[in-house]
């Protein structure tokens, strides 16, 4: 049926625990038969081992809304496609631990063209940091814990 | 004129679910309840909400707080942010 066909599915940006560097690789390479495009840009976000007061940041424990998310990451895919001339775009948020070093986020934009390319990378990655209800517990080396909050 | 209840499943996500000791429940709202009467009536049922920040989805979606909540499937009380 034709209108099944045209809704589009909700793609789940989660994946269990940290973006692996082999992940990351992968989709590289599965984009060297897409020739029309001519510049990417990936943002990787990495946990970092904040310090506060004694304690040493370990990990970050994520939860998100996922439906929630997977629906604003959707909204934010279109925005992103209709203000840049964008050739594909993939988004990947961990969920569960991510220890300090660790990948919890990768954003993958893609464009015949530089400008564009480095444009709907921000724009994809300030958005998602301002607008999926995401939740990072962060874990201290020697127990104890945060909520972390994005500025 | 009567007004029916409604029992909608109402989510807490990352401290709120800490500081309350659940992540969901169910909970019953009269017809024509807004989003601003929904913080006042968990604000009760939960005094600890009072001193902390969130926001309140209507499935998936971020209403502004005179909006009915009828007909929605789950409210969720959602902490400040954290994502990337």
């Amino acid at each position: 049926m034709s209108t099944t066909e045209k809704t589009t599915k909700l793609k789940n940006i989660f994946i269990d625990g940290a973006i692996t560097p082999e992940r990351i690789a992968t989709s590289i390479a599965n984009h060297q038969t897409k020739t029309g495009i001519g510049a990417h840009d990936i943002f990787l976000g990495q946990v970092r081992a904040d310090t506060i007061g004694t304690s040493t940041v370990s990990a970050i424990d994520y939860t998100a809304h996922t439906e929630m998310a997977n629906t604003e990451m959707q909204k934010i895919r279109e925005e992103a496609f209709s203000r840049f001339d964008l050739t594909c775009m993939h988004v990947y948020h961990s969920l569960g631990a991510v220890s300090a070093g660790g990948i919890c986020l990768f954003v993958f934009v893609s464009s015949p063209h530089r400008q564009a390319a480095f444009d709907a990378c921000r724009y994809v990655v300030e958005n998602i940091k301002e607008r999926l209800p995401v939740f990072g517990k962060e874990l201290f080396a020697g127990g104890g814990h945060q909520w972390k909050e994005n500025r | 004129m009567h007004t029916t209840d409604t029992t909608i499943t109402v989510r807490y996500f990352g401290l709120l679910a800490e500081h309350i000791g659940i992540g969901e429940e169910r909970l019953q709202f009269p017809t024509g309840t807004t989003v601003q009467q929904v913080r006042g009536s968990l604000c009760e049922r939960h005094p600890a909400l009072r001193n902390l920040k969130y926001r309140i989805a209507v499935d998936t979606s971020l209403p502004a707080d005179g909006a009915i909540i009828d007909g929605c499937a789950e409210l969720a009380l959602l902490p400040p942010f954290a994502g990337g």
